[in-house]
Order: C-alpha cells, then sequence, then structure tokens
C-alpha cells in the first residue's frame, strides 16, 4: 500500500508498547515506524521520522508526556498526537488537549477504541474515550447538574466584608448590633446591606433570609425548635 | 471495652506496682472492690511478698473468699504465715488510740519481719472504715496518710488504703487523694497528679504548695493537649502523604503493569491463528477478571488521594466525589458550594474539608438509612461553612454524645478531630426519624 500512516509510539512499559503494535497492525493502513520509552529520544526520533501521528503517556520516566507534546507540537504542527494513559480524570484531559493532543484514550479501553481513535484523530477531529465520563465533559464545560452547583453569581461578587455583615444580618442581628460588633458607624453597615442587596437581587428581609438559607449561610429549620 | 478488657487492663497494671508503692483506692461497689483486691492479694502471693490485709468492713471470710474464687488454694498461705488477716483492732487500734507514728513503727517492724522470713516484700491492705467510728485518734487519718510516703518510698513495702466512696465525707476524700502518689478509681490506676509531697502537704505553707501545684497542673495539662494536637495533626498528614505513596504506587505501577498484561492478552492470538477454542475461552475469562482488578485497583488508588484535588482543588473534586457517591449508594446527593473556589485554601485545609465530607457521607451511606442528601460548602468571612445533611433516620445527639467514647462511633468522633484541628466547631442537631444535620463552622481569616 502506498501512501501508509506512520506512527511513532512513546511509553516506557514494554509489554505495553508490544500490545499496541499489535492492535496498530490490524489495520495495514497504519505503520508503526519507532517506538521508545523516554520523551528525549521521543523528540528526536519525531524529528528524524516525521510520522503523522505519535502516541504518548503521560507517565514517562525523564518528563512529563504533557510536556512532550507541548515540544512536538512546536517542532512539529503537522504531527498529530493523541495520549494513551493510565489517567482517566478530568484534570489530566484539561492538560493534555490544551497542550495540543488532539486524542484521549485510557490505556483499558486501548484495545477495544485505539484504531477507532488513530482513525478518528488522523482525519483532524477530535477523539475522547468514551470511558472518560460524560460528567467530565460537564465538569470541563461547567455545565450545571440538578444536584450540583458550584457558584453562585450574586454571591461570588461579595466582599469578604459584605460576605460577613450578610451572615449577620441573615441571623437576625440589628444594624446596630452590627455596627457595633464591627466597629462600624450603623450608616456604614447601612450601606453595605444596600449593596449587598444589589449585588444579590434580593428586595426585602424575608427574601434576603432565603438567599441565605439556599447558600447554606443559615439553616431555617432549625429555628423551628 | 468489655468489663473484663477493663480487669484484666487492671491487673496487668497492678503487676508493674512494686515495693515503695502508697495507692488509694476509692471504690462504690463491691464489684469494683473485689476487682481490685483480688488481684492485688494473688498477685502479691505469686510474687513471693507477705501479704496482711486488715478487715473492718468486710470479714475474713469474705476476704478468703475472693482469693477461692480466684483459685487461689488459701491455707497453705495461712499455715506458713505468708498470708494474714488482721482485724482493726489488731492493726490501726490495738493501741486502744490511733497514731499515726505508731502505725507507721508498726509497718516498719513487719516489713523487718517479713523480710527477715525471706519475703521479698510486705503487701498491706487496709478497710479504713474504721476511721468512721468516732475512735480516739481517728481524726488524723489524714495526717497518717501524709506521713505514711515518708516511710514507703523506698521501702521493701507496700500498701493500698481503701475508701468506700459511699461512706467517707467527700472533704476527707480530697485529703486522701492529695496524700497518696497513686490512686485507684473503680478499676482504673492513676498516676495521681493531684498528690502532693508531705513535707508540702503538712508544711506551714501549704496551702501556697496547693496552689502552686494546681497551676502547675493547668499549665501541664495544657501543654498534654498541644502536644496531642500536634500528634494528630501529625498523624494526619503522615496519614495523608502514606495514601498518597500507596495511591500513586497502585495507579502508576501496579495499574501500568496490569494494563500491559491486559493489552497483551488482547491481542494474543493475533500471532497465533491456530490456538484451539479452549486455549480462547481461558484466555477471555482471563481477560474479564483482569477488567475487574484493574478497576479495584483504580478505585483504590482513586479513594486513598482523591483524584483532581491536587490540581484542580476542593470543589470541583467534591463534586466528582459527590456524583460518584450519588451513583455508589444511589443516595440522591445534592452538593452546592459557593464562594470557595476564590479562597486559595491552603492544601492542609482542602484535604481536611475533603476528609470531613468523606466521613461525613460514608456515615450516611452506613448508619442513616437515607435516600438524599445535601452537602453544602459556603465561604461566609470570617468563616468557612459545611454542612452535611441526610434524611435519614437520625439519632438521638445527647445520647450518641455520652456514649460516643465508649463506643466505636468513630465516624462523628472523627469529623470532631478534624474540626478541632482546624480550630473549628462542629454542631450535630438530630432526632429520631427526622435525619441528621452537621453544621461545621471553620475560622478563616482570609
Amino acid at each position: 500500500m502506498a501512501n501508509k500512516k506512520t506512527v511513532l509510539i512513546v511509553d516506557d512499559h514494554t509489554l505495553f508498547r508490544e500490545g499496541l503494535k499489535a492492535i496498530i497492525s490490524r489495520n495495514p493502513a497504519y505503520d508503526v515506524v519507532g517506538e521508545t520509552g523516554r520523551a528525549d529520544s521521543a523528540i528526536q526520533m519525531a524529528r528524524a521520522l516525521r510520522p503523522d501521528l505519535v502516541l504518548v503517556d503521560i507517565s514517562l520516566p525523564d518528563q512529563s508526556g504533557i510536556e512532550l507534546t507541548l515540544q512536538l507540537r512546536k517542532s512539529l504542527p503537522k504531527t498529530t498526537i493523541m495520549m494513551v494513559t493510565m489517567h482517566s480524570k478530568v484534570d489530566y484531559i484539561v492538560n493534555a488537549f490544551q497542550a495540543g493532543a488532539t486524542g484521549f484514550v485510557t490505556k483499558d479501553s486501548a484495545p477495544e477504541r485505539l484504531l477507532q481513535a488513530i482513525d478518528v484523530v488522523l482525519k483532524g477531529e477530535y477523539f475522547l474515550d468514551s470511558a472518560v465520563s460524560q460528567k467530565v465533559v460537564q465538569r470541563l464545560a461547567g455545565i450545571k447538574t440538578d444536584h450540583t452547583s458550584m457558584t453562585d453569581s450574586g454571591y461570588e461578587t461579595l466582599t469578604p466584608r459584605e460576605q460577613e455583615i450578610f451572615a449577620l444580618l441573615a441571623e437576625g442581628y440589628s444594624m446596630k448590633h452590627i455596627g457595633e460588633r464591627l466597629f462600624i458607624s450603623p450608616k456604614t453597615v447601612e450601606n453595605h446591606r444596600t449593596s449587598i442587596m444589589r449585588k444579590l437581587g434580593v428586595h426585602s428581609t424575608l427574601e434576603l433570609i432565603r438567599y441565605a438559607a439556599k447558600v447554606g449561610i443559615i439553616d431555617i429549620d432549625l429555628w423551628k425548635d | 471495652m468489655t468489663v473484663r478488657d477493663q480487669i484484666s487492663e487492671l491487673e496487668q497494671r497492678l503487676w508493674r506496682l512494686q515495693a515503695g508503692d502508697h495507692l488509694c483506692c476509692l471504690y462504690e461497689s463491691e464489684e469494683e472492690h473485689r476487682a481490685l483486691l483480688s488481684p492485688f492479694m494473688r498477685q502479691g502471693l505469686e510474687r513471693h511478698e507477705k501479704v496482711l490485709y486488715i478487715v473492718d468492713d468486710h470479714t475474713g471470710g469474705q476476704i478468703l473468699d475472693y482469693l477461692s474464687a480466684d483459685g487461689v488454694e488459701v491455707y497453705p498461705y495461712l499455715q506458713r504465715g505468708q498470708f494474714a488477716v488482721l482485724s482493726s483492732d489488731e492493726s490501726y487500734m490495738h493501741a486502744g488510740e490511733f497514731e499515726p507514728e505508731r502505725m507507721i513503727a508498726l509497718l516498719r517492724s513487719e516489713t523487718d519481719r517479713a523480710i527477715g522470713e525471706g519475703y521479698k516484700a510486705l503487701r498491706v491492705t487496709g478497710e479504713m472504715s474504721w476511721a468512721l467510728k468516732g475512735l480516739p485518734g481517728s481524726e488524723r487519718i489524714v495526717e497518717y496518710e501524709a506521713k505514711l510516703n515518708t516511710f514507703l518510698p523506698g521501702s521493701q513495702c507496700l500498701a493500698v488504703c481503701q475508701y468506700d466512696q459511699r461512706k467517707f465525707d467527700p472533704s476527707v476524700l480530697l485529703d486522701i487523694l492529695v496524700t497518696h502518689p497513686l490512686a485507684v478509681i473503680g478499676t482504673e490506676v492513676y498516676d495521681n497528679f493531684y498528690y502532693m509531697p508531705p513535707q508540702e502537704f503538712l508544711g506551714a505553707n501549704s496551702i501556697a504548695a496547693k496552689l502552686n501545684s494546681w497551676l502547675n497542673h493547668l499549665k501541664e495539662r495544657k501543654r498534654s493537649e498541644t502536644q496531642i494536637r500536634t500528634l494528630t495533626r501529625k498523624l494526619m498528614t503522615t496519614q495523608e502523604d502514606e495514601r498518597r505513596m500507596i495511591s500513586r504506587e497502585l495507579h502508576d505501577r501496579v495499574g501500568q503493569d496490569l494494563s500491559g498484561i491486559k493489552i497483551t492478552l488482547e491481542t494474543l492470538f493475533d500471532s497465533q491463528p491456530a490456538a484451539t477454542p479452549e486455549i480462547r475461552k481461558k484466555v477471555t475469562q482471563l481477560s474479564r477478571l483482569l477488567d475487574r482488578t484493574i478497576f479495584t485497583v483504580r478505585d483504590l488508588a482513586y479513594d486513598l488521594r482523591p483524584p483532581g484535588l491536587d490540581e484542580m482543588g476542593i470543589v470541583q473534586a467534591l463534586a466528582m466525589f459527590c456524583d460518584d457517591f450519588s451513583e455508589k449508594t444511589q443516595i440522591h446527593t445534592e452538593y452546592h458550594s459557593v464562594g470557595i473556589e476564590k479562597m486559595k485554601l491552603e492544601f492542609n485545609t482542602q484535604i481536611n474539608l475533603y476528609r470531613m465530607i468523606q466521613e461525613g457521607l460514608n456515615n450516611i451511606h452506613k448508619h442513616a438509612d437515607a435516600t438524599r442528601a445535601v452537602v453544602k460548602l459556603t465561604a461566609a468571612f470570617p468563616h468557612i461553612l459545611l454542612r452535611i445533611e441526610d434524611n435519614g433516620k437520625g439519632f438521638d445527639v445527647e445520647k450518641r454524645a455520652r456514649e460516643i467514647d465508649s463506643e466505636k462511633r468513630m465516624g462523628l468522633r472523627s469529623l470532631q478531630e478534624r474540626t478541632h484541628l482546624l480550630s473549628g466547631v462542629m454542631i450535630v442537631s438530630s432526632k429520631p426519624a427526622q435525619g441528621t444535620k452537621i453544621l461545621i463552622k471553620l475560622p478563616y481569616a482570609g
């Protein structure tokens, strides 16, 4: 076959490399032209062999696979890079894509999905292992699920001082008491209160208390007993 | 700890007693009395010491029964003179009037006699209830106890003075406590830090000495608490370090090897087209088993070291944990966090918060019978608030608080411990059948 796509494998685990080669050889369109267990020799080999695809493990003895990806990207912009790694958690995935990889396959699912993944990335598309949970993507995109929230656009804008006053207001203290406690004038407390209510978009004390209960500052139920 | 464990611990402690020791025993029941005195006498006999028991409240027969019930053949000891039971009239009151010096002289001569007879020591114990009968000199009992401390240390004699807590006046017992270097309360032996040496207790400035000693106790106690806290903190850090190390080894080394084996199995027949169906079947089975092993190892690794905590911070890591928890336990778990992400918490605080939530949710899973749980982590300057709530079966908070020390309720305990380490407060509110709410309030200076 004329235009075989060439592949370089970078993984320090010999047995695993053998396995990868065996899988890749199942598709005659691909040809493993080199393999290495170290990042430094990976750079040299890539420069010499100009492979179409480099498969990179994240943990390498001399350097992280993420670093290696960055360097490969710089010196060989046309080469496609895909991570094949033990790590399946979100942090590594973000880093890998940011560094310039376009594919991510976990080692567990390599036997099943590697060839498919190679097809995809060599077409210039992105591949993310479906073993990497959907939740990871949600997390990455900052998508809220129905039962988690990690920000509150109003509350996040409060200054520490405003947080402090908000909590005291929600607990039912008077502005005079709060002023005495924080060594500021009631007038200043009042100004803070106005600012807090504007930032949170609440218009009454009741709404303010509800808001405080929602974000966990106070617990309304406890007042019952 | 069971009663039996307590008693065997008491026996072990008693075994470390030696000549010169002076103990008081404050007991409130016959069980406590027997639990101490029976092994005290038996151990003396076994160690070839001469044992003297001065009865007052009990009869000699009752005391002999203690030993017989313990499997000791008493009569040979009695015949040989290694064991004797005396009455208070024959000892404390034998001159018709109690006089401390005379009693101490008696103990001294009895000790010399015992040593002369070839015994290793004289082991004495006395029931002090005779002092309650208004006999002449009995008001000098505290003076006697104080002066014993000039005789016993360095002598070949050791003594246990028995006080029935139900009968003696607390003001007397207070002085008794101050005059015994070792105190047995119930079935526990204490190195008695209330003890004052005789020259201080009987001296002209005894009040000043007492004050001084109390002030020192306060300092000592503070020091101990600080030390415990430092050690606990160190323990937790060490634990986290160790977990991280094991987790990394599992994930990076064991996990890598397992993946290597898996891919090898999966591609084994690419180069072996002639393999028989049996062999192929075997390998398929192996491969399946391997999948399970890989899964377990990875789960374990992630459990030991929360994934993402180092890289993404607590807010994201917790979101993932709560998701996983919901999925694993079928307890619908809500997670809300506000204002935490921009706080840049120290790693130590993060890992402690993470572990608290992990422990809190695991408690719910193990004990609460809940279908829903809520975790709220809120920045409210100058505090961080953590709420962990469930709709489970709840419990009686006061009752649980009393049980917490004796039971293996490590869940709440360790939450309390971590809260304490971070100088926070923890409030648990719960009622049977009404779920449980835990509020942890940690100081945060910003």
